[in-house]
């Protein structure tokens, strides 16, 4: 269970975070939100979609790594990605509010926490490792470019751009899918956009990122693949 | 008589009918697009418009829709909340535990089987419309019919609004002059200026001259100013059939800010009428509806303090209470020459199935649809507009008496009244005595728009605890029993999956629904 405390020296002073087990709390994720300035690593090998916040109903841009609840996968003892989104990584810290204020936060039941093993977020007397500088350096990178994502989101919804996109897929083994709640890019719409529409879309330097996304959705069919050989594995044994 | 082509529409009254129909016009004819069609309204400076917390139909999703309106805005703007359909409780023996829904999702397999037979010979322990539909339990447990990532207008149950009448007018309004190209003229009307064939050359205003036009359209309310006012158009009165004449409004607030909001209509009978009971965001709306030959106005009063008082936590005494005076019926005709009357202008009746505002809505929508190319054709519209409106009060007014003439209260002179043969129109009479035999079905009500489809029909018939012979051959068990299975199988479902009708109207105000 995920349990979320402010970071503090007097209380978690002798937290260590064991690096090598930050990707395994990735391990059951079947979508993972990502952020524009990462589309260009992402897209290498994750199909990258929009979908609805269960909570808020606002889109989000994700990447899809399974097809059934906490399916990952990408996920077969350790991370099987070139790259692993920047949300995975930054685990097991989350940026929190506290009156209106950002504060870093830990789950401190994540599997990479412990007393033991791993590197230190403080030293002896207190101060914050540079270890964790790194890590407030990322979450802070992370912040900036979730608020551009959603910029890019905002935008794209008031050119009236994205389209539901329903996938009806058929497993190796015969099993039918009907999957529901992703969203991409409207290639049509695009296509008839008006001029300064397009041109403002232009200058936001969204471009790239719309047909990055666009692009991605080819990988769906190496997800299709990878369930299929994971298929394949569960009936040989 | 002449091929003049019909370009300019005059609406007088700005009230949620006149906005209503200048933006159904307006958004169909693409006014904003320099399209030949102009629309103006008219309005008076300083006329209150009646504004109660009044429900819709479903339809109002498809209309506002096409109209472009936000659904999100209608919910900050207008203090909109989900409508599920109507709970009538102590209508049919006027006990605690005496009540019924009339849904707005239909029956399981409407179109496929009759569930009506199966579910009186085999006395399923649910009342009718419980048995059939899984929309009650929703009511009864506060759900909302969508979640937040369901898209604007897109519904998983069925549904229409309780709103705030008085804000949907001004929220049309700014919709209707910002983005649909509807002129607004704010003056008094002070004359009607007549042509020589006898139609409306123009409105005469104080400070903006004559407003001409081709076809008039009056949306002033009560006081029907071209219709009933100029042209002198009877009024038939129907308080034979339907005897209230009289309401008594208040605002409720809630006890505390998170109380929930029920998300159907709370129709409860009492001695000598019905108390109304809609649930926006912000408060209660709640009206005693009575008829002034059977119960005094401190008698009515007396019922509403009662049933407010009722519920733990409030208090009557502290709110001020507003007396309406009704007037049922209608005109005898709705179009007469170049004018067409649209909302009270044409008629009013007891808000008991929440009728007026769809009606409003079909009315400008076949004004819409057929709008008259030239004058030499308006009369033929004219003609089958009138029929058409002329059915749908018929149909209105004998659904409303079909939820009195059931009854089995006998605890005052008003129900009794309501039985009476004379009060009850023939043509209900005569579907009563077939429904002994039948159910009602989609040849009971053939047109393609009908007021009321067959299903609320049924949903009020055996709700009221009418009983039909069937012919029992009809439906196997077996068959029936998956239907009625399904309808559990998705009560279950739903009631886990949905919010609270509040929990989903503050997420709303907080992040908005999507459009896709």
């Amino acid at each position: 269970m995920t349990k979320l405390t402010a970071l503090s020296p007097e209380r978690h002073k002798h937290f260590k975070i064991d690096t090598n087990r930050i990707e395994a709390q990735g391990a059951h994720e079947r979508l993972v939100p990502v952020v524009i300035a990462e589309f260009s690593k992402l897209v290498v090998q994750y199909p990258v979609v929009f979908t609805k916040s269960e909570e808020t109903g606002e889109f989000l841009c994700v990447a899809v790594l399974g097809f059934e609840p906490k399916e990952n996968l990408f996920w077969q003892e350790s991370w099987q990605g070139i790259y692993t989104p920047l949300n995975v990584i930054r685990q097991p810290f989350f940026v929190g509010k506290e009156k209106d204020e950002n504060v870093v936060c830990i789950d401190e039941h994540a599997k990479s926490v412990s007393l033991e093993r791993g590197e230190a977020l403080f030293d002896e007397d207190g101060r914050e490792t540079a270890f964790l500088t790194d890590i407030k350096a990322m979450l802070a990178q992370l912040l900036n470019a979730e608020e551009e994502t959603k910029k890019f989101i905002r935008a794209l919804l008031d050119c009236d751009l994205l389209v539901a996109m329903p996938l009806e897929i058929t497993f190796g083994n015969g099993d039918k899918r009907s999957i529901r709640g992703f969203y991409t890019v409207d290639e049509a719409k695009l296509d008839n956009l008006a001029a300064e529409k397009l041109v403002s879309l232009q200058q936001a330097k969204y471009l790239s990122p719309i047909y990055m996304m666009i692009a991605s959705l080819g990988h769906f069919y190496s997800l299709i693949q990878m369930k299929n050989n994971r298929l394949a594995e569960h009936a040989d044994t | 008589m002449s091929e003049k082509p019909i370009k300019r529409i005059v609406i007088l009254g700005g009230g949620s009918a006149g906005w209503l129909t200048a933006g159904v016009i307006a958004a169909e004819h693409q006014c904003h697009k320099n399209s030949h069609i102009q629309v103006t309204l008219i309005e008076s400076p300083n006329v209150a418009t009646i504004g109660v917390g009044e429900g819709t139909w479903p339809t109002m999703r498809a209309t506002l829709k096409k109209m472009g309106v936000s659904e999100t805005e209608l919910f900050t703007k207008c203090d909109a909340s989900f409508k599920q359909g109507a709970k009538f409780a102590k209508w049919v023996s006027g006990a605690d535990d005496d009540y019924y829904y009339h849904p707005l999702v239909l029956p399981v397999g409407f179109h496929e089987i009759d569930l009506v037979g199966p579910w009186q010979n085999q006395n399923h322990p649910e009342a009718f419309g419980d048995a059939v539909c899984f929309q009650g339990a929703l009511c009864e447990a506060g759900r909302a019919p969508k979640q937040i990532k369901t898209p604007e207008y897109d519904a998983i149950a069925n549904y229409a609004y309780h709103l705030n009448s008085e804000k949907l007018g001004l929220f049309l309004k700014k919709h209707c002059t910002e983005k649909l190209g509807v002129k607004n003229i704010v003056d008094h009307v002070e004359r009607v200026v007549s042509a020589d064939n006898g139609d409306i050359a123009a409105l005469a205003t104080a400070q903006h001259g004559d407003i001409e036009g081709d076809l008039f359209i009056d949306c002033s309310g009560f006081a029907s100013v071209l219709l009933g006012g100029h042209y002198g158009i009877s009024f038939l009165g129907k308080k034979h059939i339907l005897f209230n004449d009289c309401a008594l409004a208040v605002q409720v607030p809630y006890s505390q800010a998170d109380d929930p909001i029920a998300s159907h209509t709370i129709s409860t009978a009492h001695q000598a009428g019905w108390i109304w009971d809609i649930g926006l965001p912000t408060r209660r709306g709640v009206g005693c509806v009575y008829s002034s030959a059977h119960c005094s106005d401190e008698e009515a009063y007396v019922s509403l303090v009662n049933y407010i008082n009722a519920t733990p936590g409030y208090n009557a005494d502290e709110l001020s209470i507003r007396k309406i005076p009704m007037k049922p019926g209608h005109r005898a005709q709705f179009w007469h020459r170049n004018c067409v009357a649209v909302g009270m202008s044409a008629g009013f009746i007891e808000p008991l199935e929440a009728s007026a505002l769809v009606l409003v809505e079909m009315s400008a929508a076949m004004i819409s649809a057929e709008l008259p190319a030239n004058r030499e054709v308006m009369d033929i519209v004219a003609k089958r507009f009138n029929r058409r409106v002329t059915h749908y009060w018929d149909t209105i007014i004998e659904f409303l008496k079909l939820h009195y003439v059931l009854t089995q209260r006998n605890d005052s002179d008003y129900w009794r009244d309501h039985l009476r043969q004379e009060t009850v129109p023939a043509e209900l009479t005569e579907r009563l005595h077939l429904w002994r035999y039948q159910t009602p079905n989609k040849y009971d009500f053939p047109l393609a728009e009908e007021m009321f489809p067959a299903a609320s029909w049924q949903y009020v018939l055996y709700g009221m605890g009418f009983r039909t012979s069937c012919r029992s051959e009809k439906v196997g068990q077996r068959e029936s029993q998956i239907y009625f299975d399904k309808v559990n199988r998705i009560k279950a479902q739903l009631l886990n999956q949905l919010p609270s009708n509040r929990e989903l109207i503050n997420k709303i105000h907080q992040f908005g629904l999507q459009k896709i």
